[in-house]
């Protein structure tokens, strides 16, 4: 069976380094899907969720900006510049930021336009989190 | 020799107090070393796959003409200094050291002359700073033993919107190179213009290369997505916050080594003067001994005749 070689590394250390089947990822141009033998890409990774597939196996991660270079010979590397896995995200925690994030928005949205755009990245990142934390938690009921 | 016994019994007692201290000390540096040498390493995957991209960007753009490669043209340069201290002081020669470093480095003239601006991060370099009547433009503190990379990105925004905005023309790294756990070397880097990446090569070099490499490797076509031109904008910022991020994590690495030796200098200069008391006080003991059996015999004979 046709895999990836799957690496996603932020500045501090290296997130998930393993072989996948296939995996969504959220670029600026809109959310794609990686398959064995996609044609080399470079694209910048937007805020949000990053969906791993292996197998019949489902794993989400939450990432904030960064970029992803997919190299000849599929091998798939992920720079963001934050990465956590759903495993380690605490939902109430991250309401809680999410909410702060809100209201860090609201706050801002009058000020200039640094500190809105500051806010509203801090907002991308907090929803990101949120959803796979959600998502984590909704599998393990199942 | 005429201090009584009793003071300097008080005074063992005391440093061997103060070497529980810095033995402790020595231990929890040994420790934050190793964790912070792990982070050193646990960067380098990110500039490595960051640099790659480069190295594939620079066959289709002339990465070159981006406004962090470029360089000012300009007569008057106004330099911007990153100086990464450390927050504690019992480092030994950690901080003056780097000072030094960052005062050859303005040579001669004084630090306004050369138009030097300093962001200081660090408690103490701030302070040396200050003495030695730098204009300092930003200062940062307690960014912790495991600094993240958002504590330092407020560092990078400055540096690099001031960069393109043309107030300074260079941008300098001061900080101390980690080599091992026993040299660690006070460095001042370029960091912008971005000329080399630390460890990977120069940018010069990319130029270079690009196209001979195109011409034999042209079934490698990479798909650049939005453009070419937009994924650098992207990338570049990026390999600046990690170069900074690098270089703190390299101080940090560096300033617990170096807390580390001078404790243990400290409990060993605290373990010979131990000695060299405990000595003394013996010779004291012995003395006292000596003259009382003395004044007895001496009593004795007095009585016998």
């Amino acid at each position: 069976m046709h895999t990836i070689h799957f690496e996603l590394t932020t500045p501090e250390r290296v997130v998930l380094r393993r072989e996948i089947s296939g995996v969504t990822i959220p670029t600026s141009e809109g959310e794609i899907t990686v398959l064995p033998d996609h044609i080399p890409l470079v694209t910048n990774l937007r805020p949000g969720m990053l969906t791993v597939y292996d197998g019949s196996h489902e794993e989400y991660i939450a990432v904030s900006g960064g970029f992803i270079e997919l190299q000849p010979g599929n091998k798939l590397i992920v720079l963001a510049d934050t990465a956590e896995r759903a495993e380690e995200l605490d939902l109430q925690k991250v309401e809680e930021a999410r909410a702060r994030a809100e209201q860090l928005l609201t706050e801002k949205r009058h000020a200039n336009d640094v500190a809105s755009a500051g806010a509203f990245a801090t907002l991308e990142r907090e929803l990101a989190r949120t959803k796979v934390a959600r998502k984590h938690r909704e599998r393990r009921r199942v | 020799m005429a201090l009584p016994p009793r003071l300097i019994r008080r005074r063992i007692k005391s440093v061997t107090g103060t070497r529980k201290i810095t033995k402790a000390m020595e231990l929890v540096s040994a420790a934050k070393m190793r964790k912070a040498v792990s982070s050193v390493l646990a960067t380098r995957p990110y500039a490595e796959a960051a640099w790659r991209a480069l190295c594939e960007l620079a066959k289709v753009t002339d990465p070159t003409q981006h406004p962090l490669l470029r360089a000012h043209e300009q007569s008057a340069k106004k330099t911007l200094v990153i100086l990464l201290s450390s927050d504690r002081g019992l480092c030994g020669g950690f901080n003056s050291q780097l000072l030094r470093k960052f005062t050859a480095f303005s040579g001669k003239q004084t630090l306004a002359e050369k138009n030097i601006d300093v962001v200081a991060v660090g408690k103490k370099g701030q302070d040396g700073l200050r003495r030695r009547g730098a204009s300092i433009v930003g200062a940062f503190a307690d960014l912790g033993n495991v600094p993240k990379i958002y504590d330092i990105r407020p560092i990078a925004d400055l540096a690099v919107n001031d960069f393109t905005a043309g107030r300074y023309d260079e941008v300098w790294l001061a900080f101390t190179d980690f080599r091992s756990a026993l040299t660690q070397i006070p460095t001042v880097r370029q960091l912008l213009p971005l000329t080399s990446i630390a460890g990977f090569g120069d940018i010069e070099q990319l130029k270079e290369q690009s196209p001979a490499e195109t011409l034999s490797g042209g079934a490698t076509e990479f798909l650049f997505e939005p453009s070419p031109q937009a994924v650098l904008d992207a990338m570049l910022p990026r390999l600046v916050e990690a170069q900074i991020y690098q270089a703190l994590l390299e101080s940090t690495a560096s300033e617990h080594s170096a807390r580390m030796m001078a404790m243990r200098s400290a409990t060993d200069a605290a373990s010979d003067m131990i000695d060299d008391l405990t000595l003394t006080y013996n010779q004291a003991r012995q003395a006292g001994i000596t003259r009382e059996i003395a004044e007895i015999s001496s009593g004795k004979a007095a009585l016998e005749k």
